[in-house]
């Protein structure tokens, strides 16, 4: 046993008393975060402040010309306005398909309800840009595959719908968010005592009047931190306004962020983009602070007793029918673009369903994008991308979580707040202010400044889920490895890491699906040599080569299907036996 | 062995720091078992986990063995890993996804004292065997029962031969019957061993059956130090007495102090009676008076001028078993009497009830 001393003036090592190991490691944390998470904030707010065509670090100059000139506009005001309609409208129609499915599943005695869960999971893991792609070739308003065969049963004049719209937009944003939604609306059905509901009912209320003085102002808090939640998510939302939007003549900020720093010709206003950029920062953190007091009462409301009861199913008697025609069209809807994907794939230009078509049938797509170099060096930095992102994500927050949840005092607050705020900086944001941060650096165009971004922004997602699931852990069990001599690391390796495992590799598997589905991060940050699959994608639709487009994009879902399912079950099944 | 001097420890809460442990000091010589006691709350937790190094203490000095461990004027600190201790946690803290084997053999291979691999497999073999658990090595630690447990983390805690063993209410975990056997279970293997033993517990009985030495803790203070004889039959203040059991308590004026004899004369309600006398009283102080309700006995032959004997009429009754548990009522006084199971007392019988005068004892002065 040597003593090591203590130095006088280092107040905050002799306070947390913090073991050597994490002496060394807990500072070279707060400046990574910082590093990550402040830095490009900084540099954001820095270069809303540029003479126009400079770049942050070339000139020392302020003005206000980009805010003015951002938000001298009326036209301004309707790119806000847009975007909050479209995230507002399809949260709220989300939620309404997602509530009424979730209660069917979870509440009563529909049949299918295993089915419809695993189909739910499932689809959790196709992209945004699937459903985009695959509603423009059912609905675009010249040769629309659905618009032209109703056009030709009803015998219409004009085609009956157009997905260049404001509406379209937000119908399909809102059927991509229903399985998310239904994910974490399960939890709220279920976890709720059915004794409240025989409550009411004891006291003579019908099942409607129960559902609507007892059940709905219980849910009310939960669903609201729910909506508060995908709000965030939506204002952010980039992929389908990206494909919709643009030729609806309907800009969300994003996009419109997107198109200053990446324009089609001429020069990025960089500048003005960070204007709008900080603009979209504070809606998000708005956001963010009713989602903060939303969840306080969900809090309060809290209707989980930590019994284990059997929930009481409603028998839906003749009710059956029309909530398995609901499902049924609610998977119809989902499935649609997917199948129009899939034949606009198999043919060598687009072309209506017909017995001609059908004889044109080949795999010449598939093959044509397995053989092309660059379809190749994009998996291949697709592949370096996604791995490393979601193990370095799971790395840092495993690490940032152990000293939030089990330090003490300033420092771990800090941590854990810095690591949370990625949750409220916007995907484009994020982007720009990264960009302008390494634009000068050898990293700017590699696949390493996207890892660096998407590290950054999934770090919120990884330190909540590990918090979450070291709160369960108690604390003693790492004490006594300390008691019996073990030094820091060898307690983390040898105790906590194979109890959090399961938690490890379901967070890990989240990050690796959407690192691959991500759009916004890898397009900004494009360059010839850093090109991923989601960006590959989109280059060679804008170019509209749609059948290879779209034959790429189904052996994306496939190869995301094929990985995520399989390990998904795993990780199921070892948290059910590890209890 | 073990030496604790003028430890202190504060918490900062949303209010007020609160000082959890107030100049806290005791001494453990080499294989002794000493007992830190007290309600929840009254820093005993706080002050072995400071031995332990997994709380830092803000001011004093630790010793385990010849080595300072924790000095606030020395600023020196030897991190929690590197004491030798071996610990016993409140839920026993038995790593789930390990076997027992794995359990027990953890400090031998990534403790402070690593042994080559040959030689694990005996010391735990061994250690199991001494708690009785030989032939369970291999079982999953989810398919333990509570008592199968504790065993397990009292062997993980001695298989590398601590200096010093810290147990953190260690029983209060398994049902009654189950705690009954280990207290004596546990006590016996500490002897073996010859394992200096720092015991936390709230729970009287435990500290009274097992402890050579034991230390009651209120408010973060250390209140009375003694071996539990002492501690149970001559309480210094009103809080030890009430928290080692029931007490009976009379207000009194002192009338006669024996110099140099620690004895005596307080007037009382129920008469002058002889008593001890532990704390610095004169004549004309009024004190409060206490003594357990065993020490109270029955007299057949009345009380006929006897010192330190009054009548009183049993208000209730209660058979408990082992004892009979009387309310009886002396001049307005309620006094709580154990009196002999054998005999058969009723509700309204007057008795006469005697007290020796070294039963009783100063607790307070008023």
């Amino acid at each position: 046993m040597e003593p090591i001393p203590v130095a006088h003036k280092s107040v905050l090592t002799v306070r947390t008393g913090l073991p050597t190991q994490q002496q060394i490691l807990l500072p070279l944390l707060v400046l990574l975060a910082a590093v990550l998470v402040v830095a490009p904030l900084i540099i954001l707010l820095r270069s809303s402040l540029l003479p126009p065509g400079e770049l942050p670090f070339d000139t020392v100059s302020l003005t206000f010309k980009n805010f003015a000139a951002a938000y001298g506009d009326s036209a301004t005001l309707i790119l806000f306005f847009n975007t909050v309609c479209y995230a507002g409208g399809s949260v709220f129609l989300g939620l309404l398909v997602a509530g009424v499915l979730t209660w069917l599943v979870e509440r009563t005695d529909m049949p299918f309800r295993t089915t419809i869960k695993v189909l739910m999971f499932a689809s959790m893991t196709i992209p945004p840009l699937a459903y985009a792609f695959g509603w423009v070739l059912l609905l675009n308003p010249n040769n629309g595959a659905a618009n032209v065969l109703l056009k030709n049963l009803f015998g219409l004049d004009q085609h009956p719908f157009d997905v260049y719209t404001m509406w379209m937009m937000i119908f399909i944003s809102a059927t991509e968010l229903v399985p998310t939604m239904f994910v974490m609306l399960s939890g709220l059905f279920r976890n709720m005592d059915p004794q409240l509901e025989s409550a009411g009912a004891v006291s003579g209320a019908n099942y409607l009047k129960t559902a609507r003085y007892i059940m709905l102002p219980l849910l009310t808090p939960g669903l609201l931190s729910v909506a508060m939640y995908m709000l965030m998510i939506m204002v952010q939302a980039f992929e389908i306004p990206l494909v919709l939007g643009l030729t609806a003549g309907v800009p969300v900020l994003s996009v419109y962020i997107y198109l200053l720093s990446s324009p089609e010709g001429g020069t990025p206003k960089y500048g003005l983009a960070a204007a709008f950029g900080v603009g979209l920062l504070m809606l998000a953190i708005i956001l963010m602070a009713v989602y903060y007091a939303a969840t306080r009462t969900a809090e309060r409301f809290r209707v989980v007793t930590g019994k284990a009861f059997r929930p009481k199913r409603i028998a839906l008697g003749g009710g059956r029918y029309p909530a398995v025609i609901f499902t049924l069209i609610y998977f119809g809807v989902m499935i649609a673009p997917l199948l129009a994907l899939l034949w606009t794939s198999l043919l060598p230009f687009y072309q209506l369903p017909s017995a001609m078509a059908l004889t044109k049938i080949s795999l010449n797509n598939y093959r044509t994008m397995i053989n092309s170099t660059k379809v190749q060096q994009s998996i291949l930095n697709t592949f370096i991308l996604v791995f490393s992102t979601a193990t370095l994500a799971m790395l840092l927050s495993g690490v940032m979580s152990w000293f939030a949840v089990r330090g003490k005092g300033k420092v771990a607050r800090f941590l854990d707040m810095i690591a949370f705020a990625p949750m409220a900086i916007p995907r484009i944001v994020m982007a720009i202010a990264i960009l302008l941060l390494y634009i000068r650096t050898p990293l700017y165009g590699t696949i390493w400044i996207i890892v660096l971004a998407q590290v950054t922004a999934y770090l919120a997602f990884g330190t909540r889920t590990v918090n979450g699931a070291l709160m369960q852990i108690h604390p003693e069990l790492e004490n006594a490895a300390t008691a019996a001599g073990a030094p820091w690391l060898t307690t983390m390796r040898k105790i906590l890491l194979p109890l959090l495992w399961p938690h490890f590799l379901n967070a890990w598997l989240w990050i690796v699906a959407h690192s691959m589905r991500d759009l916004t991060l890898a397009l900004t940050l494009m360059s010839p040599d850093n090109v991923v699959l989601s960006s590959t994608l989109w280059v060679l639709w804008s170019f509209g080569d749609i059948p290879r487009a779209s034959a790429l994009l189904m052996l994306m879902v496939v190869g995301l299907l094929l990985i995520v399912l399989p390990i998904q079950l795993y990780a199921a099944k070892k948290a059910e036996t590890q209890g | 062995m073990l030496t604790v001097r003028d430890l202190q420890k504060d918490f900062v809460t949303d209010k007020a720091p609160v000082r959890a442990v107030d100049s806290v000091s005791f001494n453990v010589p080499a294989g002794e078992f000493y007992t830190l006691l007290g309600p929840s709350g009254c820093g005993k937790t706080t002050t072995l986990q400071c031995i332990a190094g997994l709380e830092m203490p803000d001011a004093g000095e630790i010793t385990l063995g010849d080595n300072l461990v924790f000095s606030r004027n020395a600023n020196l600190v030897v991190p929690a890993h590197r004491r030798d201790i071996g610990m016993v946690f409140q839920s026993y803290a038995i790593w789930p996804h390990m076997t027992v084997f794995e359990n027990v053999a953890f400090p031998l291979l990534h403790g402070r004292r690593r042994v080559s691999r040959s030689s694990v497999n005996d010391r735990v073999m061994k250690t199991l065997q001494l708690v009785q658990l030989a032939g369970l090595e291999n079982r999953p630690a989810p398919f333990l029962s509570g008592g199968q447990q504790q065993r397990v983390a009292l062997a993980r805690a001695v298989v590398d031969e601590p200096k010093v063993l810290l147990l953190d209410e260690p029983l209060s975990n398994l049902d009654a019957k189950l705690r009954e056997e280990m207290r004596f279970e546990l006590r016996d293997l500490v002897l073996r061993l010859h394992i200096t033993t720092l015991y936390v517990t709230h729970d009287q009985i435990e500290a009274l059956s097992m402890s050579d030495r034991i230390a009651v803790m209120s408010n973060g203070k250390i209140v009375q130090e003694g071996t539990p004889r002492e501690i149970y039959l001559t309480p210094k203040d009103r809080f030890v007495a009430d928290f080692l059991g029931k007490s009976n308590f009379l207000e009194g004026r002192v009338l006669e102090v024996v110099t140099g004899s620690k004895r005596g004369k307080v007037d009382t309600v129920v008469g002058p009676l002889d008593c001890v006398v532990t704390l610095a009283v004169k004549p004309g102080d009024s004190v409060l008076l206490g003594f357990r309700p065993a020490a109270l006995r029955v007299v057949d032959d009345g009380c006929g001028g006897k010192a330190n004997a009054f009548r009183g009429e049993i208000s209730s009754t209660s058979f408990a078993g082992d004892f009979l548990e009387c309310q009886v009522r002396v001049e307005n006084q309620q006094l709580r009497a154990l009196l002999d199971p054998y005999r058969e007392f009723k509700v309204g019988d007057m008795i006469s009830l005697h007290i020796p005068a070294e039963r009783m004892a100063t607790v307070a002065l008023l």
